[in-house]
């Protein structure tokens, strides 16, 4: 199907690219199909497939800290059908800014994806040491990739 | 907001499934235990308003960052 998104024009996501959140994501209420778009870059994009101006840029926590490592509470695993730790990704929420000083993710709310069902929650962590904002310096990535993939998850 | 009035060890009910009881109390603290379906979630409330804020925020920026799907000029610190 064709979307339409602010940001990147008209996108085309197959079916079993659909994200699917079992709750909003926090402060956007009703909103719960996303799609992943990655342009080769440490940045992806959690786009909104209903409403076209919402989109979040996303970090996987592992890339911008080294030890990062949580355990998945084993409600908010059942509720995702998790079945291994293979079926698991993690995409930190982060703000962007021009002053590489504001630069920050979320460590302490990553949406969790189910990459083999396709759904997902931004799931708070009960380890109340884990930042909300955690700064960091983007990494350099040596991809050129200008044609916007939507990521898979299945 | 409606006040009631609870002593250690016994709870409230809110709709049919949802059970919030005083466990302890120590001085001004007080361990609250809370009995809820899996889809309804339960967050301290400033945990839940700054990660709020900073989904806005995340939203906003996104907002902001020009021309994402051309690339960024070579050496741009705000994308990659």
């Amino acid at each position: 199907m064709k979307i339409e998104t602010k940001k990147f024009g008209v996108v085309d996501v197959q079916d079993d690219q659909v994200i699917r959140f079992l709750q909003p994501i926090i402060g956007f209420p009703g909103l719960i199909k996303y799609v992943l778009i990655d342009m080769g870059r440490c940045v992806k994009w959690l786009q909104s497939i209903e409403d076209p101006s919402v989109v979040f840029p996303v970090v996987s926590p592992f890339e911008i800290k080294d030890d990062y490592n949580i355990e998945l509470p084993t409600t908010e695993a059942g509720a995702l059908s998790v079945r291994s730790a293979d079926d698991v990704q993690l995409w930190s929420i982060t703000v962007l800014s021009d002053n590489p000083g504001e630069i920050r993710a979320n460590l302490r709310a990553p949406v969790v994806l189910n990459r083999r069902t396709g759904s997902a929650k931004q799931v708070v962590l009960p380890d109340n040491e884990l930042p909300i904002r955690y700064h960091f310096v983007p990494r350099t990535v040596q991809s050129n990739k200008e044609v916007a993939n939507v990521g898979a998850h299945a | 907001m409606l006040v009631l009035t609870r002593r250690k060890g016994e709870s409230i009910i809110l709709g049919d499934d949802v059970e919030v009881k005083i466990l302890e109390l120590h001085g001004s603290q007080v361990k609250i235990g809370v009995q809820a379906p899996q889809s309804l979630s339960v967050h301290r409330k400033e945990v839940y308003l700054a990660i709020q804020r900073e989904n806005k925020a995340a939203a906003e920026s996104a907002e902001r960052e020009k021309a994402p799907p051309e690339a960024p000029p070579e050496g741009s610190e705000t994308m990659h």
